[in-house]
């Protein structure tokens, strides 16, 4: 067993790995605390994606772009892929699977593939159909899988539009469906005007939204389950 | 004043009689509203042509943009691959990127030559220009260096490679500067493009640093202007994002005029900029342009100018191309307020 004087050590390496974008730091890491024997669990919420979150703040604030983000992605991945197969639950309180991707005419996925890595480390299953995705694909991609929710990106005026039309032919087959829209044309505005139940601002915030409207959508499943066997 | 004379004028840093005004770009719209579609126009030089005589005549806008929506067809050709043509959206590649210096130097600029589609821009910019070049200003449109750059290795490869390979993002944007000269220079010199265009979205204030832009876009942009002013030729570049906080920058650009988007702080741009360089803006695409009323587009028309044009040296557009669905009377309001607006 690791000391707490270790583990804090060991969190704190992840977590720098991640800010300073250092893939072999975080590797290094991730084996030392398998090694040890320390809970996964603990050094990806605690040490990887405490990292990404001051990665996030920093982004925020304009000291960190898109390079470095995903360079911060990388060493993230880096860690998680050893960690994850010692992780007995993942656990942020809430689990769900959502489907994700860049609409058609847009191969623009970076900020796409940012928000999948959120989902990633939250332990959503994430069916990704990457970009430039034919309308009704996510609709049949939802139909298929039963996901929770769905979430489309555009990075360009002239496809954004397209979004549109995702989002009415998915609450028409599905009502209950929780839709996410995000990219750099897009804002809340947009979304409410169209019908999707969140914008992503940004990679955190699509997270914590996702997090929110799932367990929504459980609670009102739940709850419709308990009327009818009541 | 024509419209041509009047956009000219204000990239001179002057004031005509009239703010000018442009869309930029809006190919997608205009070949939307004019009923045909990508692949038709690239198979019919005559019919591109007249989509472009037809909609400057609707659109009224200063600047009329051959080739809007046919970009990435530049890195296609030079990389050796297809096209994707599809209903939504500009045609995009097919192709394998270049993925090391190795790759790189087996492409060839010259390559653009035998391009049958670049071929017909070039054909139907020559003949907009030869019917409607009095009036207005005809130009052929094309990525910036570091976007262009950015489409033969790929976005997020360019991306980290400006950490972990300078030197190869610095070689792969010279190259799409050397290619940009290749494509512009028949058209400079035979006297169609007087003004060249060129959007730089990669480059953007949200996705790259103002130092990495400083370093890897700025000098190739200057580079270019440098050879289009050398040839007497005009350049406008758009840049995506939020450009605030390197504003100061642009004019090192050598740009005759920057376009740009809605996110940038207009009031700050017309400190930084005025007296410097013509620079043109920042009406919201989407919440503006798409989403608003008409007495909205004239609101946003006229504070913009009020803040950023009314001393000249300034162009109304939009912070960045349009959406395909924009209503047409916000596109009329939009142009008539700067048409209307006497100095």
């Amino acid at each position: 067993m690791a000391t707490e004087e270790k583990r804090q050590e060991l969190l704190g390496r992840l977590k720098n790995a991640v800010i300073q974008y250092d893939e072999d730091g975080a590797k290094e890491a991730a084996n030392e605390v398998i090694a040890l024997g320390m809970d996964a669990n603990d050094a990806i919420f605690n040490g990887l994606v405490s990292g990404m979150e001051e990665v996030g703040r920093l982004f925020e604030a304009q000291e960190y772009f898109v390079p470095e983000l995903l360079m911060s992605a990388d060493a993230l991945y880096a860690g998680l892929d050893i960690l994850k197969p010692h992780v007995r639950q993942l656990d942020l309180g809430v689990k769900g699977s959502v489907v994700i991707g860049t609409v058609e005419g847009d191969v623009h996925d970076i900020g796409k593939n940012i928000v999948k890595m959120m989902f990633d480390v939250a332990g959503f299953t994430v069916y990704d159909l990457g970009r430039d995705v034919p309308l009704d694909k996510f609709v049949e991609e939802q139909l298929r899988t039963d996901s929770d929710l769905v979430c489309l990106s555009a990075m360009m005026t002239t496809t954004m539009v397209g979004m549109k039309k995702v989002i009415s032919d998915l609450k028409a087959k599905n009502p209950n469906v929780r839709i996410m829209i995000g990219g750099a044309p897009v804002s809340s505005d947009i979304a409410d005007k169209w019908g999707a139940d969140g914008y992503a601002k940004d990679a955190n915030n699509a997270l914590k939204d996702a997090i929110n409207m799932v367990s929504s959508l459980k609670k009102m499943k739940e709850e419709a389950e308990a009327k009818k066997r009541g | 004043m024509t419209p041509r004379q009047t956009i000219l004028k204000a990239f001179e840093g002057g004031k005509a009689s009239r703010v000018p005004v442009t869309l930029f770009g809006a190919g997608m719209w205009s070949i939307k509203n004019f009923g045909s579609t990508f692949k038709e126009l690239s198979e019919d030089e005559g019919r591109m042509a007249d989509m472009l005589v037809a909609m400057s005549g609707k659109l009224l806008c200063d600047v009329v943009y051959a080739g809007s929506g046919y970009n990435n067809f530049h890195a296609a050709a030079a990389l050796g691959g297809s096209m994707k043509f599809r209903e939504m959206g500009a045609p995009d590649l097919e192709a394998h990127l270049a993925a090391s210096e190795e790759d790189l130097q087996k492409l060839d600029i010259r390559s653009i030559d035998s391009d049958r589609v670049i071929e017909t821009t070039k054909k139907a910019c020559r003949a907009a220009k030869s019917r409607i070049g009095d009036e207005y200003v005809v130009t052929l449109t094309a990525w910036g260096p570091f976007t262009l750059g950015a489409r033969l290795v790929g976005e997020e490869t360019m991306m980290k490679a400006t950490f972990k390979k300078p030197a190869l993002v610095e070689k792969v944007v010279d190259f799409a500067t050397g290619l940009l000269m290749h494509l512009y220079g028949p058209l400079v010199d035979d006297g169609t493009l007087e003004v060249i265009s060129l959007a730089d979205p990669t480059a953007s204030g949200d996705l790259i640093s103002k130092k990495q832009f400083e370093r890897f876009a700025l000098p190739y942009l200057k580079k270019f202007t440098d050879w289009a002013k050398g040839k007497g030729a005009h350049t406008l570049v758009h840049i995506c994002g939020n450009t605030t906080d390197r504003l100061d920058l642009f004019p090192a650009t050598g740009a005759s005029c920057i376009s740009l988007d809605h996110k940038t702080d207009i009031r700050k741009a017309k400190e930084v900029l005025h007296g410097k360089m013509c620079f043109g803006g920042n009406v919201d695409p989407v919440k503006i342009m798409l989403n608003g009323s008409v007495q909205d587009v004239e609101e946003a028309c006229r504070e913009t100018i009020r803040t950023a044009g009314a001393d000249g040296g300034f162009v109304l557009m939009p912070g960045c191309d349009i959406p395909p669905t924009v209503p047409y009377e916000n596109i009329q309001k939009f142009i008539q307020v700067a048409r209307d607006w006497r100095y």
